[in-house]
């Protein structure tokens, strides 16, 4: 609730700030869906400022910690658009993104990115 | 011969009153073990082995010569018996991991190169290249942290030491650092690793 969050694609936004985490009472972490409010926006974008839009946690500055036992955090918050399907609005993604989105089968956000960290 | 692992058989029942203090690790499948740890010299202080009553009479009149005064019975309070024993296990398994892989020492301000293998994606990620900022000993859960840019983006991973997941450590540079947890590089975004 009310985090800013880095937008990573070329949807046309530029920083979201995140209204409620769609699973999990403590809030959203790395590879989870949020629903976010759009506070910044490119002019001529696929959406604008004050949109509701989806979005999914690509990295994150909070550790999260994984099956064997290493843990993983980034240095900053992003995300990236999708729609309700969990497809990227977007069509490219920049930056890294974790392993962890392909457990969650988002795996078109996968395979647009530059990195798999 | 029965193998106790309760921790009830550490108290000095009234009829061991003669004979040793029971042990903990009379464990058939290692009988190395029993040796390390009974290989002293002198008595032992806290635990023995459940040889029986013949056994343990040769191993303590060897060193107390008088017969008629019952030898002193020494044991560890049970808790520090119980952490003396984790650590010796600890230490064993860190053993057996270091017999079939060889790790390098890695210390905070390392640059290292590691291949690890990844369970999600099956595959391996080599040139994990990164600097060693922290490291904490632990025994067997040993973790150093290392930290790295990956696509313009700080990345900083936690990972086991002894993890069968690493494949593989290649140290590649050293760098003179005054500390031991070099957390005061997050702030710094020099790209040359510094």
């Amino acid at each position: 609730m009310r985090t800013n969050l880095k937008v990573v694609d070329n949807s046309g936004a530029k920083r979201v700030m995140c209204i409620q985490a769609l699973k999990g009472k403590k809030g959203a972490r790395l590879g989870d869906t949020i629903i976010a409010s759009v506070k910044e926006a490119q002019p001529r974008g696929k959406v604008k400022k004050g949109e509701v839009v989806y979005c999914v946690v690509v990295r994150a500055a909070m550790p999260r910690g994984r099956c064997d036992g290493s843990e993983i955090k980034f240095d900053d918050n992003a995300v990236v658009l999708v729609n309700k399907q969990g497809e990227p609005i977007g069509t490219r993604v920049f930056g890294p993104v974790p392993h962890e989105l392909r457990k969650k089968k988002l795996v078109k956000i996968l395979t647009l990115a530059e990195h798999i960290a | 011969m029965p193998v106790p692992l309760c921790m009830k058989s550490i108290v000095a029942s009234p009829e061991s009153l003669g004979a040793r203090p029971l042990s903990l690790l009379n464990d058939m499948r290692r009988p190395d073990f029993r040796h390390s740890v009974t290989g002293r010299l002198g008595p032992i202080r806290s635990i023995t082995t459940i040889n029986g009553p013949e056994a343990t009479v040769t191993d303590g009149s060897a060193t107390s010569p008088d017969i008629t005064m019952p030898p002193r019975i020494k044991f560890k309070r049970p808790d520090k018996t119980a952490k003396h024993i984790m650590q010796i296990l600890d230490k064993e398994a860190v053993e057996e991991v270091r017999k079939e892989r060889e790790i390098p020492d890695i210390r905070p301000g390392y640059i290292i190169q590691m291949k690890v293998v990844v369970p999600e994606n099956k595959r391996r990620v080599s040139v994990l290249k990164a600097i060693v900022i922290a490291r904490r000993n632990a025994g067997l859960n040993s973790t150093f942290r290392v930290r790295r840019l990956v696509a313009g983006v700080g990345v900083e991973a936690v990972y086991p030491l002894y993890s069968p997941n690493i494949m593989e450590i290649k140290v590649l540079d050293k760098k003179k650092v005054r500390r031991a947890k070099l957390y005061y590089l997050r702030d710094k975004i020099n790209p040359l690793k510094k």
